[in-house]
């Protein structure tokens, strides 16, 4: 008995240490090394720089997504709720005049309503988060235009557009806030008790209730954390952009499921780690950027990014789904 | 073996294994043409496994199966219906936004030239059907709108109309009132008048008694013997049923009476609509108390809403003399009540992680400091309990998919334990594991008291519950029926309570 056990967890190992655990981290390596070798322009600190920038604006994005997918559920409305935030706060300032240190809590309150709204319905009508969320995910995309529309087009002003630009040391201070969130989140994440719980919740949610996880209130309170970090993610890129434009954000929640998996976590619930989520959309920014690099038209973007989704989920339906899960 | 003509179905040393379950070990006896044919026995005597085998769901492992007097080899649900065989499921199959007519001919055989369904013919066909039994169904109403008596009566006409040689019925007469009863009783009756072979699985021993020619008796997985009917009594059966050699591993407890003690839990007219009905019962403390039910007689249901799994409908639980007002897991956990799981692979373990996540998860906030998990203490404390309970693991980073059932099981029993419960609800606390890991997890019940933990134990198993329980709650058709206590507590009778007039 303790032959076969052990047998088994040789053929187990062998199979957890080739691809799950490190595959994200060798494939962006790769690709990184090849794009430095073959295109002169890529391993520049400017390109590297804005690269690095880019992924400090989304990572509110990934976090979000990532806890989500832990425990087994998704959030389609996050970028709706990116263009949202950004666009609402800049409407409380220029329509509502309110100052800028009121104009982001009341927008963030707004977003944790939202989150709020996803998350009871899920749990209180054991609805299929995939559905529900592209419910609010129209919805939100829908009074996003509706504020484009009443604002017509304005330059936001400058206090708001000063966010993303705030520099510490000729640096932009949401790479700081990106590293230290990061490593404090996968701290937590892997050694605290109560983001364990996501795992146990996405692992099998009945005996995570048998043993006393309140997995509605987990539940929740993540919806809640995913929207709120979704609309900071949103000020920031409003605030980078300067002004209101029409459909930003738009497919940022696939962009985001499609890091996420390639990052080890699973549609199936139990599995995925910021840290590689975050490696995950460096990789698809990193291909995204070499293909602007081999000159390749940019109306490709989204060809790309769908075939890594595709390619993602078959390996995560494979590698995950045969599990004893019921 | 030729099998002689009068003969239809022919079992030959039938046995089946899961795993280390042997659910049968060799059956063999005929069936007669013609006959009403009831195969008795307790939950997990094999009843259903040898049901599988015989309509093709399940291949047996070895002896062989002979329908008139040809071997079967294909086993496959499709070719026993090309063959003549049918079964009647105790869950409905069928469709209910259909008719009547549609759901007696589902595969649409009456056809005009033109290839469209002739609805004309299949109504007069259906109606023909109906009168045969002299049954007043109108054939063009939404099969949805009839009673469950007259929707059950229908799926075994689909099979009549088939004209299928055998119809296995499975509890036929479970959810049904007396008087739907009568008229299915009636039915059948027909049904053997025309000819066909009933094999009638079923615990209720009066209707048995009533219906069939001969009945065969499962225990255990292995055949005890096939009785005329004419020629026996309820209680014979019953003792046919139980009576077994009483061995080392299943003596008798020798009971101790807590009714002095104070109640720990009070259940007041617990009911949940369909399942449970007016339940009233308490646990004393340093009790084990059993609880025992055969299929569909609410046990299962009592077990979940015990647990705030289900919210019952009326009644009301108290647990250490405080009565919930919202009766939920969350407030049984917290009064320090925990539930070990029936069905380990539905819920119960997380067979993904580590045996030491496993343990560690009702008791995160034992084994944190300020939220932040204590690694070597939770290490520690899994190796304590591997050790305690003798679980056979590599080390406890080790999944439990990687176990054997008995060490999933016994891993399960030590989460539960781990929490230091002042009570625990047991369901089926030794399903499908060998008998080596049941006398340990039977001893560690037995260990419980003495550590000031009251037990609840939901088990399918007489001999087990004799083993373990100071008390016995007996269930039939969504109520207590009896308790029994101390020297009460024998086999026999609790079959006679449970499966009895």
């Amino acid at each position: 008995m303790a032959d076969t056990s052990i047998r088994q967890r040789r053929r187990q190992g062998l199979r957890n240490v080739d691809f799950g655990q490190y595959s994200i981290y060798i494939v962006t390596a790769v690709a990184f090394v090849f794009l430095a070798l073959t295109r002169g322009n890529f391993f520049r600190y400017s390109n590297i720089y804005s690269l690095v920038f880019g992924l400090s604006m989304e990572f509110f994005l990934i976090v979000g997504i990532t806890l989500l997918l832990i425990m087994g559920e998704i959030d389609l409305s996050i970028g709706s709720v990116f263009a949202f935030a950004g666009i609402f706060t800049g409407f409380l300032m220029w329509e509502l005049e309110f100052p800028i240190w009121l104009a982001i809590p009341a927008c963030l309150v707004v977003a944790g309503g939202i989150g709020f709204v996803n998350g009871f319905l899920v749990v209180r009508f054991r609805a299929n988060s995939l559905m529900i969320t592209i419910g609010t995910m129209i919805l939100f995309r829908g009074l996003a235009d509706v504020l484009i529309n009443a604002l017509k087009g304005i330059t936001y002003p400058s206090e708001y557009r000063a966010i993303a630009n705030f520099r510490i040391g000729g640096v932009n201070f949401t790479i700081f806030l990106m590293l230290a969130l990061l490593v404090i989140l996968e701290y937590l994440l892997v050694n605290h008790a109560s983001l364990r719980k996501l795992y146990y919740i996405g692992e099998n949610k009945l005996s995570a209730r048998l043993y006393g996880v309140r997995v509605d209130r987990v539940k929740l309170t993540i919806f809640i954390l995913t929207s709120v970090a979704a609309a900071i993610a949103g000020i920031f890129g409003a605030s980078r952009s300067g002004q209101t434009v029409w459909n930003t954000g738009q497919g940022l929640e696939f962009k985001m499921i499609t890091a996420a998996v390639l990052g080890g976590a699973s549609l199936f619930g139990g599995r995925g780690s910021i840290v590689k989520s975050l490696f995950g959309l460096f990789l698809l920014a990193i291909i995204l950027n070499g293909l602007v690099m081999y000159s390749v038209n940019p109306v490709w973007t989204n060809v790309v990014v769908g075939i890594a989704l595709v390619v993602a989920i078959v390996f995560d339906s494979r590698v995950n789904r045969g599990s004893d899960k019921l | 073996m030729a099998a002689s003509d009068s003969e239809i179905l022919v079992l030959e040393a039938i046995a089946k294994s899961f795993g280390v379950v042997q659910a049968l070990k060799g059956v063999s006896f005929p069936i007669r043409r013609g006959e009403i044919h009831a195969i008795l026995g307790e939950n997990g005597a094999g009843k259903s496994t040898l049901v599988k085998i015989i309509k093709g769901e399940l291949r047996p492992d070895s002896g062989r199966l002979f329908f008139e007097g040809s071997e079967v080899r294909v086993f496959d649900p499709l070719h026993a219906n090309s063959i003549g065989i049918t079964m009647v499921h105790q869950e409905l199959t069928i469709f209910e936004d259909l008719t009547v007519a549609e759901n007696i001919y589902p595969n649409n055989v009456f056809r005009t030239r033109l290839g469209i369904i002739d609805k004309r013919l299949m109504l007069e066909k259906a109606k023909e059907q109906l009168a045969l039994f002299n049954l007043t169904i109108d054939p063009a109403e939404k099969i949805a709108n009839l009673p469950l008596a007259d929707q059950r009566i229908v799926e075994i006409l689909r099979a009549t109309a088939l004209e299928r040689k055998l119809i296995i019925l499975d509890e036929p007469t479970s959810g049904l009132s007396e008087s739907d009863v009568r008229i299915l009783i009636e039915l059948i009756k027909r049904l053997k008048a025309k000819g066909i072979t009933i094999l009638y699985i079923s615990h209720r021993i009066a209707e048995v008694l009533e219906l069939s020619d001969r009945v065969s008796i499962l225990k255990d997985g292995s055949y005890v013997k096939t009785v005329d009917t004419e020629e026996v009594n309820s209680a014979e059966l019953i003792h046919l049923m139980v009576g077994r050699e009483v061995d080392l591993l299943y003596s008798k407890k020798k009971t101790v009476d807590r009714r002095g003690e104070g109640a720990f839990l009070t259940v007041q007219g617990v009911g949940k609509s369909g399942f449970v009905q007016e339940v009233s019962f308490s646990l004393y403390r340093r009790e084990i108390l059993g609880i025992y039910g055969l299929e569909g007689s609410g046990v299962e249901k009592l077990s979940h809403v015990l647990f705030g799994l289900d919210q019952p409908d009326t009644g009301s639980v108290a647990v250490a003399g405080e009565e919930l007002r919202h009766h939920s897991t969350e407030r049984m956990i917290r009064k320090g009540v925990v539930y070990l799981s029936n069905n380990r692979k539905q819920a119960g373990l997380f067979f993904g992680m580590s045996a030491a996540d496993n343990m560690a998860c009702p008791v995160l906030d034992r084994l944190s400091r300020r939220g932040i998990l204590k690694r070597q203490e939770i290490q520690r404390y899994t190796e304590g309990f591997v050790e305690r309970f003798n679980i056979v693991i590599p080390d406890v980073r080790t999944r439990p998919r990687n176990l054997s059932g008995g060490n999933q099981q016994k891993l399960m029993f030590s989460i539960c334990l781990g929490a230091t419960p002042a009570c625990v609800i047991l369901n089926e606390p030794t399903r499908g594991i060998d008998v080596g890991a049941k006398a340990e997890i039977h001893k560690f019940v037995l260990g419980l008291p003495e550590e000031d933990t009251s037990v609840i134990v939901f088990s399918s198993e007489i001999p087990e519950l004799m083993a373990l329980c100071d008390r016995v709650i007996v269930m039939k058709n969504n109520r207590i029926v009896d308790e029994l206590a101390g020297k009460e507590i024998e086999e026999e009778k609790i079959m006679a309570l449970a499966a009895g007039d």
